[in-house]
């Protein structure tokens, strides 16, 4: 970046409107500032802020396979609607095979130990080739979510192997309130698992929906819900240093 | 065996839910407790094998869009009634629960069985709960990857014709169905135990979910059940109204002297396919083997179980045991079957029913002093429609006060057992009092057409059938041919409900106010019609059919069926007509 006087500071950027970090994101950093998202209401709020004020940032997704097919036909609706190619990382397709060789398909059941690995393959790897491709990742964390996540910040460097990357939550202290409002108000394409009770979405099976007053990531993994309460819920894309 | 699935083609995206489904579990006892009017497509695809389906009202969706409200999802569920016969006390229960968690009506269907439609989400539990429950009428596999509703001949127990071997019938249905329940007990915990469940005061409900990770297999459906839906018939050499080659499994009874020697099993028939996808077909079940009646079950296992084994897993439109059967050839099928079978079996006799009989009107039963009484439903339809047909009332009224035996047919029509002599009469007047009609009182064409339900609660249909079929039997009455002895039936899309593809005349819905026609079949169900046109609007199906059958009627030999002479003047000659009549009428 040759603007290096102009730069604001991480503080200074955890301190701007999601609209203004969207702005300030896509001027500043172009194709190597994206929206990571899953689709959730976090993500299709982000995609339609960036998108109504003409910043075209490019939007990421990490396509594990084994998605519900609510959230392939939205990921249709929103390519539609706004006029984008959605990049999809996939996992490498050799290392799923040996994995589910090895272990089955459903390897997830056995043990958190297997779950994580499927995680590991299926959408860490993918989500680390898709970081490369990024200087700024705009991730839909949100504080409400978990209890791991209260303090999530808005704006935080992380590395991403060797390389320090901007990891930026526009909306960590919007509420799903707040988002539905954005949404209806405005007519977004959203996923419609989340009416059917799905509080947070990835891969078929594996996500269910949360009964009232449960941890919005209780439907993740719940076969092992009465096995191990201090199970993390986290598929890691978002520990292990990467600035939760 | 299903390690040998994963190492075929890449498995479709239900093979996936029902893998990793803990018995058919899911995510539907979580989504049953959530206040969401519907559920995901995960929860959809396994709620089938429960006998739910979820569909919305499309007459309401453009509306409802403008407006910015979500579509009006309503859950249709499905019984199970083996050869359609339930008791007096069980119809009463399903015309209650109709008021209590439908839409006030019941929909006979063509395999047998009632429908309950537009069941909002928060009723399907109790509505399952009570039929089981209260009525000991199960919904499993109704629908979904299993052994269906085992459909035979109704009246085989009671009509003097079959008097040396029809109970033997209806008990081979009734064995097959318990054979092939699927073991799961989410069935049970979901639906029935109370236990699991606890019931809050908004009406909602959760579910203790406990059931362990491993998944449960079933000792015939495996871990992945089967790769599509498996319909089984029975019937003998005399009797045709189960449509029997339609059936991927059918039981032919051999006679000799009125008494069953045998069975020939049939296997691969289907008349399900998909427009413009020319690797899917209609076809009629191939006679197999000769098999006697204490193997028999065993045989349809060894059927059931190569299917499963080596059925197609990758792509749902080309899963049926048909394609299997084709793929392979007949010979290697068989010896397959064999195999499983543990013996070799003799060839099939070959002998194809002699008739294929709707048991309407007044007969005499079996049993002396007693009568039944075949009724025709329009389209299955049991309501009270205003100004005509009081189907729902008037059936309530005499099973109530008489208690007969109810039998559903495979043309969606009803049956009422066990009427005494002397209480003949009274139903008699009950009957014409709420204008239902037996054999009398409609036309030969409207007793004999089908319908399936198609709009506006069918998420498959692509044109109106049901509601379209009283108009276009109203035009060809009008136009002089309701005494025409044809079999016309008609469906909103190929999936072939009302099974158009073994009628003489048969109308499928390709688009929005779209038809093809087919004719050519024949008057028994054993041979398949050919397409002669498509894209007929509705207005233009009246004009088209009337001019044939006109046609028919002046060229006809003695005694010639309208299916028989269609197929002997051929496709072409009958699509010249059909070309002159739009002609004259656009």
């Amino acid at each position: 970046m040759g603007l290096d006087t102009q730069r604001p500071t991480v503080d200074e950027i955890g301190e701007m409107t999601p609209e203004e970090m969207l702005g300030w994101a896509h001027a500043a950093h172009g194709s190597r500032a994206a929206i990571i998202t899953s689709f959730q209401n976090t993500g299709v709020v982000m995609i339609d802020m960036a998108y109504r004020l003409g910043h075209r940032l490019r939007v990421l997704t990490i396509d594990t396979l084994r998605l519900h097919q609510e959230t392939y036909d939205l990921m249709g609706r929103i390519e539609e609607r706004y006029g984008i190619a959605i990049e999809r990382f996939r996992p490498d397709p050799d290392r799923v095979a040996r994995m589910v060789q090895q272990h089955g398909e459903y390897l997830f059941f056995d043990s958190p130990e297997k779950q994580a690995y499927c995680c590991q393959i299926r959408k860490v790897e993918p989500n680390q080739r898709a970081l490369e491709t990024v200087d700024v990742w705009f991730t839909g964390l949100r504080r409400d979510q978990s209890e791991h996540r209260r303090n999530a910040p808005r704006a935080t460097q992380i590395k991403a192997g060797q390389r320090p990357i901007l990891k930026l939550s526009p909306l960590a202290d919007w509420t799903e309130e707040d988002l539905t409002e954005y949404i209806r108000e405005r007519d977004v394409p959203y996923n419609p698992l989340i009416d059917m009770g799905y509080a947070s979405i990835g891969c078929v099976i594996c996500t269910t929906p949360t009964l009232p007053g449960e941890d919005k990531r209780a439907g993740r993994w719940r076969w092992f819900n009465q096995l191990r309460n201090e199970h993390q819920k986290e598929c890691g894309i978002h520990i292990n240093g990467s600035g939760i | 065996m299903s390690d040998e699935h994963q190492s075929d083609e890449k498995l479709s995206r239900v093979e996936h839910y029902k893998l990793a489904s803990r018995g058919l579990r899911g995510p539907i006892g979580i989504e049953l407790g959530q206040d969401a009017p519907a559920f995901s497509e995960e929860a959809v695809q396994l709620l089938k094998h429960h006998g739910a389906y979820q569909q919305d009202d499309r007459d309401t969706r453009t509306e409802r869009k403008k407006a910015g409200l979500d579509r009006d999802y309503r859950m249709m569920v499905r019984t199970k009634f083996p050869a359609g016969t339930i008791t007096a006390e069980q119809y009463l229960l399903c015309d209650e629960l109709a008021d209590k968690y439908g839409q006030g009506d019941l929909r006979a269907t063509s395999r047998q069985c009632f429908q309950f439609h537009g069941v909002v989400k928060r009723n399907l539990r109790p509505l399952v709960h009570d039929l089981n429950r209260l009525a000991e009428i199960t919904t499993i596999g109704a629908c979904g990857d299993v052994v269906r509703n085992t459909v035979a001949c109704p009246v085989a127990d009671i009509d003097p014709a079959f008097a040396e071997c029809g109970a033997n019938l209806i008990e081979m249905a009734r064995r097959i169905s318990a054979h092939f329940i699927p073991q799961t007990t989410a069935y049970y915990d979901l639906w029935l135990d109370d236990a699991k469940a606890t019931v809050h005061e908004d009406g909602t409900v959760t579910f203790a979910d406990d059931e362990p990770s491993g998944q449960p297999e079933d000792p015939i459906y495996g871990k992945a059940y089967l790769p599509r839906k498996f319909k089984i018939g029975v019937t003998v050499d005399f009797d045709n109204s189960c449509d029997i080659y339609t059936q991927d499994a059918g039981l032919i009874g051999v006679t000799e002297n009125g008494r069953i020697i045998g069975w020939d099993v049939t296997a691969g028939g289907g008349l399900g396919y998909t427009h413009r996808k020319p690797k899917t077909y209609a076809r009629l079940g191939s006679h197999i083997a000769f098999v006697p009646t204490e193997d028999v079950i065993g045989f349809v296992e060894a059927i059931v179980k190569v299917q499963r084994d080596h059925g197609g897993r990758s792509d749902r439109k080309h899963a049926r045991l048909k394609y299997l059967i084709d793929d392979w050839g007949l010979e290697r099928f068989r010896e397959a079957v064999f195999e499983y079978a543990g013996r070799r079996y003799d060839p099939p006799r070959g002998v194809a029913p002699s008739a294929q009989p709707d048991y309407l009107g007044w007969r005499k039963q079996l049993q002396p002093g007693l009568n039944y009484v075949g009724v025709w439903i329009e389209n299955g339809r049991i309501r009270d429609f205003d100004g005509g047909f009081q189907f729902r009332t008037g059936l309530r009224e005499i099973i109530d006060r008489f208690r007969p035996s109810v039998r559903l047919t495979p043309h969606h029509n009803v049956v009422l057992a066990n009427i005494p002599d002397d209480a003949v009469p009274e139903v008699r007047a009950l009957l014409d009092q709420y204008r239902i009609p037996t054999s009398e009182g409609i036309s030969q064409l409207r007793r004999l057409e089908m319908a399936c339900p198609a709009l506006p609660l069918c998420g498959l249909a692509m044109a109106e059938a049901e509601r379209f079929m009283p108009r276009l039997m109203s035009e060809l009455e009008a136009a002089g041919h309701g005494d025409a002895d044809v079999i016309l039936r008609i469906s909103g899309c190929p999936n072939n409900c009302s099974r158009p593809r073994t009628a003489e005349i048969g109308v499928i819905g390709c688009g929005a106010d779209r038809y093809q026609l087919y004719t050519g079949g024949d008057y028994l169900g054993t041979r398949l019609n050919e397409l002669i046109t498509e894209k007929l609007t509705g207005d233009q199906l009246g004009p088209t059919i009337g001019a044939l059958l006109t046609a028919w009627k002046a060229q006809r030999e003695a005694g010639e069926r309208f299916g028989d002479w269609s197929a002997r003047i051929g496709v072409d000659a009958i699509r010249a007509l059909t070309e002159t009549e739009s002609a004259a009428t656009g």
